[in-house]
């Protein structure tokens, strides 16, 4: 069964540097580079927590109400999966 | 037919000989590699290079095995170097390596990191003119356990686009020997500075992404570290190889840099802002 948990994928290579995250993923060859936000949306996937979770925690720590700051987060999320940079818990 | 052996030279862990049934290639090809000759004859191999005659192909070998043929001594000449660049990268594994020019003063380097045509080899001439040291203009190698950069100080390969601002570098070849530069000029360090080549130890402490915009005003940016992290990463050697090892090297490396995206269209005002910017 798929959770509504994401996780960094075990198969990119992440490497933190400064406020940002530099991204390779193997099977694409594919180099990305996350912002400060996209580092701490992909920190925030640790495979327990929720998309509802993550996006609380985005909102607690920027200030901003939830829904703002569901409609970006959101799209990152999608914009992360679809690039094999984070993929979904199976329970 | 008798041939010359020339050597041995080592590039990085890449250790060969030369031979050469030419005198005139052998000239060039002495004159050429002269950088990188060595006195480890330990796991050397050995290149032939069977120059064209009247109705017969020259031939490029490695170790008895057939690498390339053609009519043209210029092509097997061209083709023995980009070889040697290859192997090279192939051999030494056990460095980051970087496609990357490099330079340095009193052991704080400057590295160039760009695709081909952005002007790597041109800029670091100018700079090794300004009295830097040279390391390389093609591949920097970095120590991942040290953070040292070992030289790899081949001959500047200078394309013509460039002819005009390094003319005071076109190479003496020997009479008969001009078809061999007619593409590409070989330029030894030494040729353009007594003591050019390197022979301090040398940690990054600037890294550039250049690009040269012919018209363009000189421009220095700073890249943050994520940029300046994913701008050499894509201008590494094998990096699906050596994976976790070099993003980890390059981002501890990165972390004593101050890291910069050059746009010139002018080398001397490049090489200014560079100077500018290279702790002394």
């Amino acid at each position: 069964m798929t959770s509504d948990a994401l996780a960094l994928s075990p198969d990119v290579i992440a490497v933190r540097t400064g406020v940002e995250t530099v991204v390779w993923v193997p099977c694409s060859g594919a180099l990305h580079l996350l912002d400060a936000v996209g580092t701490a949306v992909v920190e925030l996937c640790d495979g327990r927590r929720t998309v509802d979770a993550v996006v609380a925690e985005l909102a607690r720590a920027s200030g901003s109400p939830a829904w703002r700051v569901r409609k970006e987060a959101s799209r990152l999320l999608q914009e992360l999966r679809r690039a094999a940079v984070l993929v979904p818990i199976v329970t | 037919m008798t041939r010359s052996v020339l050597g041995p030279y080592a590039g990085l862990r890449w250790h060969f000989f030369v031979e050469c049934d030419s005198d005139v290639l052998s000239a060039e090809v002495g004159r050429t590699l002269a950088p990188l000759a060595c006195s480890d004859t330990s796991g050397s191999s050995s290149y032939v290079i069977e120059a064209p005659s009247q109705g017969s192909e020259g031939r490029l070998l490695l170790d008895g095995r057939l690498l390339y043929k053609t009519r043209k001594e210029a092509l097997l000449f061209a083709r023995l170097l980009w070889h040697i660049n290859l192997s090279t990268v192939s051999a030494s594994q056990e460095y980051v390596l970087l496609h990357a020019a490099a330079a340095e003063r009193h052991g704080r380097a400057v590295v160039l990191s760009a695709p081909m045509e952005a002007g790597k080899t041109t800029l670091v001439a100018g700079l090794v003119r300004a009295g830097l040291g040279y390391l390389t203009d093609e591949t920097t190698a970095v120590d991942p356990s040290s953070g040292f950069i070992v030289p790899y100080p081949k001959a500047l390969s200078i394309d013509p686009g460039s002819w005009t601002v390094l003319a005071d570098l076109k190479p003496a070849v020997q009479s008969g020997a001009e078809h061999l530069a007619a593409a590409q000029w070989q330029v030894p360090a030494a040729d353009i500075r007594d003591g050019a080549v390197s022979t301090t130890r040398s940690r990054p402490r600037v890294i550039v992404v250049p690009r040269y915009v012919a018209g363009a005003r000189t421009s220095l940016e700073s890249l943050t570290p994520g940029e300046a992290l994913l701008a050499v990463l894509q201008q590494t050697f094998n990096l699906d190889r050596n994976r976790a090892r070099d993003m980890h090297a390059l981002a501890g490396v990165l972390e004593h840099c101050a890291c910069y995206r050059l746009t010139s269209g002018q080398l001397s005002e490049a090489v200014d802002a560079l100077l500018e910017v290279l702790p002394s």
